[in-house]
């Protein structure tokens, strides 16, 4: 490991730890901890969106992917880009308008209050769950690889800085962690784009004949295969892909940390720019792979497979395109990301039982913001605590699938609630909670028995549903379900008085 | 299904309309792009200028990319207008009214 390396890790710790102080003596009361006092403008949270979109895995998965599938794995990163632009497009000046720390406000404001704050808080944290495994396995698994630190102990020190940035300096520590991260990873970023493209004379169809001519595959590697065997299952990712992002309770969270509806509107335009971007150029760095890595001792080992796992492409790129220093760099942004993104899922899982389960249904409302804000703190500590356990439970094991489900669920139950919620006004509390509720066991229960659980997790030889993600069915179920029992439960509260 | 508009959802700012057309764009053509990977590969394996390699599956995956961002600006422009004259006819109203 090259002292580099640890010195860029070491000022990432420090900076972070820096930002969380100062966000600690500027977090008062609740509207600080949940919302960073809500005075964040348009571009810092557009960036503080950018840093969440943008995880480990879209940067070191999509270019792993890319690598491996080629244009396979850019149609991923085709699909999480249509992610933001939906969020404004339906949701997010209306949070802004009609919400105050959590989308729960939101869905609970023409309906009965307690069922749906309760239905919000356990979908969030059902989300929150799947998708906190997946990062801090994955944490753990690359801070091993990277830093040669045991597993174990780098999931316990992402989880006790997640911790301290979360408890201490509540969403102020959380943005402005995430908006130092993004600018790291888009600038990073950029250098990568700029050194790959440099190899080809800056012409990018060099690096398209030149990824074409190093690929196993060949030409076929700049075209679509997969979605042509299995069609439907390739329309259902999409769907995820594409309404997941409008769903996920971290990325809803921070329209409460704007001023107003405008600024809520004009921060999506810088996010969606930075994203955009970004996932364009992820085709750059998986082509480029595919081309710098192939035949070079020192990242494909003797077997073809990647040194480490695909997941360790984009490191192997940085570390023969820029030598120690690029490694050193890639390394502490990619370890700046994790610590981010599960610094944001944990500060959105303990709003979910401290603003809408504790002040909300257990008190009513009744609650003093100083009591509020130690019942959160305290979330925040269990849920890290439990993020570190589960973190180590799942040492080894295949977490691939943990994402996908966060993803689908998000736009089986959290996703159509809200929707329905702002622009349906025949939307009742039974017909929320029954089709989110309906939407959330047909996303887990078809995830189990489909390809990702029941085969590659299970080991059986066949799954018994096809169907991989399962949102086709799952997110339409969830709407159809929302719409009939509010119809129903419509057309019998009218029978009523002709009957009495 | 009849979408709402009851006062308190109005918003100055973007109107359900634009936001519902601007989803269905962006989906509709993201929808038809994923029907081509599943139903046509061939056809997106072609080359956009004969003889080149940058074919239509990444010119039609760019362009999904694309107009997700040119979407984006154009509603968030829209919706700015819109607010803008909101509040212009709202203090003009208020101005006619300390007027009289």
């Amino acid at each position: 490991m090259n002292m580099l390396a640890i010195g860029c890790f070491l000022a990432i710790v420090a900076l972070s730890l820096a930002i969380t102080w100062w966000a600690a003596r500027n977090t008062k009361g609740t509207n600080d901890f949940y919302a960073a006092g809500g005075n964040v403008t348009s571009l810092q949270n557009g960036l503080a969106l950018a840093g969440d979109a943008l995880s480990a895995g879209a940067f070191l998965g999509l270019t792993g992917l890319i690598f491996a599938r080629g244009f396979d794995g850019y149609i991923y990163a085709i699909g999480y880009s249509t992610g933001m632009p939906i969020v404004v497009f339906l949701l997010a000046e209306r949070l802004r308008q009609l919400g105050k720390f959590t989308f729960s406000d939101v869905v609970s404001l023409n309906l009965d209050e307690t069922p749906m704050r309760i239905f919000g808080a356990v979908a969030s944290l059902v989300v929150i769950a799947f998708y906190l495994i997946a990062q801090i396995v994955g944490a753990g698994a690359l801070i091993e690889l990277l830093f040669g630190i045991d597993f174990k102990v780098a999931v316990t020190l992402v989880g006790a800085l997640m911790i301290c940035y979360v408890m201490f300096g509540g969403m102020m520590a959380t943005t402005w962690v995430q908006i130092v991260k993004a600018c790291l990873m888009l600038a990073g970023g950029a250098l990568i784009a700029v050194l790959v493209l440099q190899r080809f004379g800056f012409d990018l169809s060099a690096l398209l004949k030149g990824a074409a001519s190093a690929h196993a595959r060949g030409a076929g590697v700049l075209a679509p295969e997969a979605a042509s065997r299995s069609p439907f299952s390739a329309l259902s990712l999409a769907l995820a892909l594409m309404f997941g992002t409008a769903g996920l309770p971290h990325i809803l969270m921070r329209f409460f940390t704007v001023p107003d509806a405008r600024a809520a509107r004009n921060s999506v335009v810088w996010g969606t720019a930075f994203i955009s971007t970004f996932y364009a150029a992820t085709a750059i760095f998986g082509l480029g792979a595919i081309v710098i890595l192939s035949g070079d001792a020192s990242a494909v080992g003797a077997d073809g497979k990647v040194i480490g796992g695909v997941n360790m492409v984009a490191i192997h790129l940085a570390r023969i395109l820029g030598g120690d220093v690029m490694l050193g760099l890639v390394s502490a942004v990619a370890f700046a990301t994790i610590l981010a993104v599960v610094a944001g899922l944990t500060l959105a899982g303990a709003s979910a039982v401290s603003h809408d389960l504790y002040a909300r249904v257990v008190l009513k409302g009744r609650v003093d913001e100083a009591r509020e804000l130690k019942i959160s703190r305290m979330a925040t500590v269990a849920l890290g605590l439990f993020a570190i356990a589960l973190g180590i439970a799942f040492q080894g094991q295949n977490v691939a699938y943990m994402i996908s489900l966060a993803f689908a669920i998000a736009c089986s139950s959290t996703f159509p609630v809200l929707v329905l919620s702002i622009y349906w006004r025949g939307l009742t509390t039974r017909g929320a909670i029954a089709g989110g509720s309906i939407g959330l066991l047909a996303a887990v229960g078809l995830t189990i028995l489909g390809p990702s659980m029941w085969v590659k997790v299970f080991g059986f030889a066949a799954p018994v549903v096809s169907l991989d993600p399962p949102t086709l069915i799952s997110m339409p179920l969830a709407f159809l379900t929302c719409w009939l029992v509010s119809v129903v439960e419509r057309r019998g509260a009218r029978a009523l008085p002709d009957a009495a | 299904m009849t979408f709402q508009t009851t006062p308190q959802h109005a918003s100055p700012g973007g109107s359900a309309a634009l936001g519902l057309s601007a989803t269905a764009i962006l989906s509709g053509f993201y929808l038809a792009f994923t029907a081509l990977c599943a139903f046509a590969p061939e056809l997106l394996a072609a080359p956009v200028l004969p003889g080149g390699s940058f074919n239509w599956a990444f010119a039609l995956g760019l362009g999904v990319i694309g107009l997700g961002f040119v979407l984006t600006v154009g509603y968030a422009v829209a919706a700015n207008r819109r607010e803008d004259a909101a509040f212009a006819r709202r203090s003009l109203l208020s101005a006619e009214g300390a007027a009289r």
